[in-house]
């Protein structure tokens, strides 16, 4: 399989934080997604990737080709960060007028058309102009992906597309990443962070779970939900299934918890109920996961 | 604008040490000579060579600088540093220009410039901090208080130069006609200066680099 992005040793430092070594393949025609707590480095990941902040240490590959984020990679990339992405005072137009500029192939009917799409008025549709700062947070995350759908990429980096968004516009997002995925016939890759992980689920082909700097569980959904199981029951089996829980947790009538799916018949054996998670789910449990190793 | 996308910020340095130029020139032509010192002569210099530093220095510093809303925009573009370094220095070329505008009109109605040396470090001093406060507000901002910096120094030297003068001469403006023109002076130049510029900023920081 080819890979749209390949770190090795990549790591970026801070003061009092530190990303990595991180190594990874971020899988090409896939929608991936980046999964963390607050504070995960997730930001600081697609940040690195896309040339925004400069790494400290290690090499990171784009489309099997470039080793660094040149002027013809940039074009390649449409990033989006999650807030102040572009200047505050700038209308639609400037925006447009701006990415025209910059970039090759942002085409400026067709974002005001997804502009229009997204719901959000602009001069350029006739409507009143208005500029970022009179707007809502999640208009203001309509405009900014409006402008990057309006380009012709290869490769989409979008920090918490959704975070903003209200549940009918995320899924209208997610439509709009398997329509990207779709039409780019294996050759176009999404990648993106979230907190909603139940909302965009069905845009995640491929995970990377990211805990204090470091990646600590990568995989496509389909085969994380082959690896994992949840086990869930009343509190009478707890004790004798409690050595296969990767993690727990339980009140006085039932516990649930993570475990390898390797083991799902021995958990039944010992009377206990087991379930395919969700994203969700395994998120949730996977950085706790994470924590209880770090010592949390 | 397509002779402003077309140039190098080096290139738009030397426009802007062409206007110093030109504006002396023009004093000259105006026939009056007392401006003509070699004091005011080493001002104008010191003041080309800070501003022609400091519109680089500000230049980088800004374009590093993730306080200021859009960072994350201009650093993912192609070419990012050109195209960032142009609206920095822009932007400040109007800035400076405006305040050295205003500067020179308020030398003119100074009588005597005896220590032009004195206000060539206040001007050092004044526009290093400057740029240092104003290097993370946004460009709006920077306009007002870089007016207001650029037009109190000669509105102050004015005013001790006539607090310690012992003669008056006789061509001398009346210090209180000359707080008035100041004062307007200032406050258009504010007003009408910054929505010329918030007009103007817009412009050039939407249309950079193309062509």
């Amino acid at each position: 399989m080819k890979a749209a992005i390949t770190a090795k040793g990549l790591t970026k430092e801070y003061k009092t934080f530190k990303l990595g070594e991180l190594d990874f393949e971020i899988p090409m025609g896939f929608s991936t997604a980046l999964i963390g707590a607050n504070g995960a480095g997730k930001t600081t990941l697609i940040d690195t990737l896309c040339g925004i902040i400069e790494k400290t240490n290690g090499e990171v590959t784009y489309f099997g080709e470039a080793t660094d984020t040149t002027a013809e990679i940039k074009e390649r990339i449409g990033y989006c960060a999650a807030q102040s992405f572009y200047p505050a005072d700038w209308t639609a137009k400037n925006i447009a007028v701006s990415c025209e500029a910059a970039f090759k192939t942002f085409n400026r009917e067709k974002f005001a058309t997804i502009c229009d799409e997204m719901g959000v008025e602009s001069e350029l549709s006739g409507k009143k102009k208005k500029n970022l700062m009179q707007m809502s947070d999640g208009n203001k995350m309509r405009i900014y992906l409006a402008s990057v759908f309006a380009r012709d990429t290869d490769l989409l980096v979008l920090d918490e597309p959704g975070s903003n968004l209200d549940p009918l516009m995320r899924d209208r997002l997610c439509d709009r990443f398997r329509q990207y995925i779709d039409e780019g016939d294996g050759e176009k890759t999404i990648i993106f962070s979230t907190h909603n992980i139940s909302d965009m689920e069905y845009a995640a082909d491929y995970v990377i779970f990211m805990s204090a700097g470091k990646i600590v569980e990568q995989g496509f959904v389909e085969d994380l939900k082959e690896k994992y199981i949840i086990v869930r029951d009343d509190i009478a089996t707890y004790e004798s299934v409690k050595g296969l829980l990767l993690t727990k947790s339980k009140n006085a009538t039932v516990y649930s918890g993570l475990a390898l799916a390797e083991n799902k018949e021995k958990a039944e054996s010992l009377g206990a109920g087991t379930e395919i998670p969700t994203l969700q789910q395994l998120s949730i449990e996977i950085l706790k996961l994470a924590e209880m190793n770090e010592g949390k | 604008m397509k002779i402003y996308q077309s140039l190098k910020p080096q290139g738009l340095a030397a426009i802007m040490l062409f206007v110093f130029v030109a504006m002396f020139v023009i004093i000259l032509l105006s026939g009056d000579t007392t401006l003509l010192s070699p004091q005011v002569i080493i001002l104008v210099a010191e003041l080309a060579l800070i501003m022609y530093g400091l519109v680089f220095g500000r230049a980088h510093l800004s374009y590093c600088a993730p306080e200021i809303h859009g960072y994350k925009y201009f650093r993912s573009i192609p070419n990012f540093e050109c195209h960032f370094r142009k609206q920095c220095i822009a932007s400040d070329i109007v800035c400076y220009g405006i305040g050295y505008a205003i500067t020179i009109i308020n030398l003119i109605f100074m009588p005597e410039i005896s220590f032009t040396p004195v206000i060539g470090i206040i001007y050092l001093f004044i526009t290093a901090l400057g740029t240092l406060i104003t290097a993370f507000v946004n460009t709006s901002h920077r306009v007002y208080i870089y007016t207001m910096m650029f037009s109190m120094i000669p509105l102050t030297c004015g005013t001790v130069i006539f607090v310690l003068a012992d003669d008056i001469p006789k061509n001398f403006i009346p210090c209180s006609v000359q707080l008035i023109i100041l004062g307007c002076v200032t406050i258009f130049a504010i007003i009408s200066l910054t929505l010329f510029y918030k007009r103007l900023g817009n412009n050039l920081r939407t249309s950079y680099g193309k062509g």
